[in-house]
């Protein structure tokens, strides 16, 4: 990956939002593989998870079609298995609040989104310090069952706002 | 096209050691950073358990009991493991031994730098031993390190006396 890592968005959060979109018209179709990263978001509500949705021709999709299939490490108890279908958005980040230090950090790598004839997925690497004082997070993926294009991801919290937090796109150079 | 992954920083081990300091490679440059480990390898036969610590602003090893992390274990010939722990002095990553066989990991460290944070990792790695059979394990995991204080460096170390003498160790920050 070294020397391949090319910016294409970024959002810096500092103040509440209601959500963060990352593409759009900033969206570049040149790559076939991108990156996201987050980076110390944290939320206005406590117990809230982050959640995902994709752009359609820069609108959120939010039609019941998002699978996921997770394992869910946690450092207090035991592993969970996270799995549905058909969601109107699929889950991001852990249960975070308020709480000092409470946070959510995550790498996505993002797949056929400029393939009108497949369906958009992504690998998840995410970790969380929870409104409750543990450290849980995700290892696994996620899809969007519908053969359609998309040009970007919107994040938004469970509830109440997103108040701060680095957003940020990457190309994964040819 | 400038590159927003910026190599920091490589430490190769040519000789026989039991750990080794990767220092002042975090910065207020970036918030995010890649790790990679590299043709890590034993001296003896033998298996011993790599681990890491931070290393904070002044250039002490971060040793207390401060440390949480999580990571599933998938082994060719045993049963998978949810392996956990809380309040530890260091975030454990795998076994490791000699050639032929070795050693890769990956890993992302979020906010080191800043000192009202927590350090936070996730992991990848991959190690093969010949204990009788040879064995193929992965893990994949997430660490933290309690404490909000400014962290400038790492150390990897093995843990049963049983030392490495070929590692590489490069770090990138991740720019936003």
């Amino acid at each position: 990956m070294a020397g391949s890592l090319i910016k294409i968005d970024e959002e810096i959060v500092t103040s509440a939002v209601a959500s963060v979109t990352l593409g759009g018209s900033d969206w570049d179709s040149s790559y076939d593989v991108y990156m996201v990263k987050l980076n110390n978001v944290t939320g206005s509500v406590d117990t809230e998870h982050l959640f995902l949705r994709i752009l359609v021709s820069s609108s959120p999709d939010t039609s019941a079609n998002y699978d996921r299939a997770r394992k869910q490490l946690k450092s207090d108890t035991s592993f969970t298995n996270s799995s549905n279908t058909n969601e109107t958005k699929t889950y991001i980040g852990q249960q975070i609040g308020t709480a000092s230090n409470s946070q959510t950090n995550a790498v996505m790598y993002l797949f056929n989104f400029n393939n009108a004839s497949e369906y958009n997925f992504a690998t998840l690497e995410e970790l969380s310090w929870r409104q409750a004082g543990n450290l849980h997070g995700n290892q696994g993926g996620w899809v969007s069952t519908v053969q359609q294009a998309s040009n970007g991801v919107q994040f938004y919290m469970e509830d109440g706002n997103i108040l701060s937090g680095t957003f940020t796109l990457y190309g994964l150079k040819k | 096209m400038a590159t927003n992954l910026e190599f920091i920083k490589s430490v190769e081990v040519t000789s026989s050691t039991s750990s080794v300091d990767i220092d002042n490679v975090f910065t207020d440059k970036y918030d995010v950073y890649y790790l990679s480990l590299t043709n890590f390898q034993t001296v003896g036969t033998t298996q011993t358990r790599i681990r890491l610590r931070f290393i904070d602003s002044t250039g002490t090893v971060v040793t207390g009991s401060t440390y949480d992390y999580a990571y599933l274990q998938m082994d060719s010939i045993r049963a998978f493991a949810d392996i956990k722990n809380t309040n530890k002095t260091f975030l454990d990553y795998n076994l490791i031994d000699k050639a032929p066989t070795g050693a890769g990991l990956i890993s992302y460290i979020y906010n080191p730098y800043s000192a009202s944070s927590y350090t936070f990792s996730s992991w990848q790695n991959v190690s093969v031993w010949q204990a009788g059979a040879l064995e193929l394990r992965g893990t994949k995991g997430i660490g933290v390190e309690k404490t909000a204080q400014s962290i400038r460096g790492f150390q990897i170390y093995e843990t049963d006396t049983r030392p490495f003498d070929k590692a590489k160790i490069s770090v990138y920050g991740v720019k936003g």
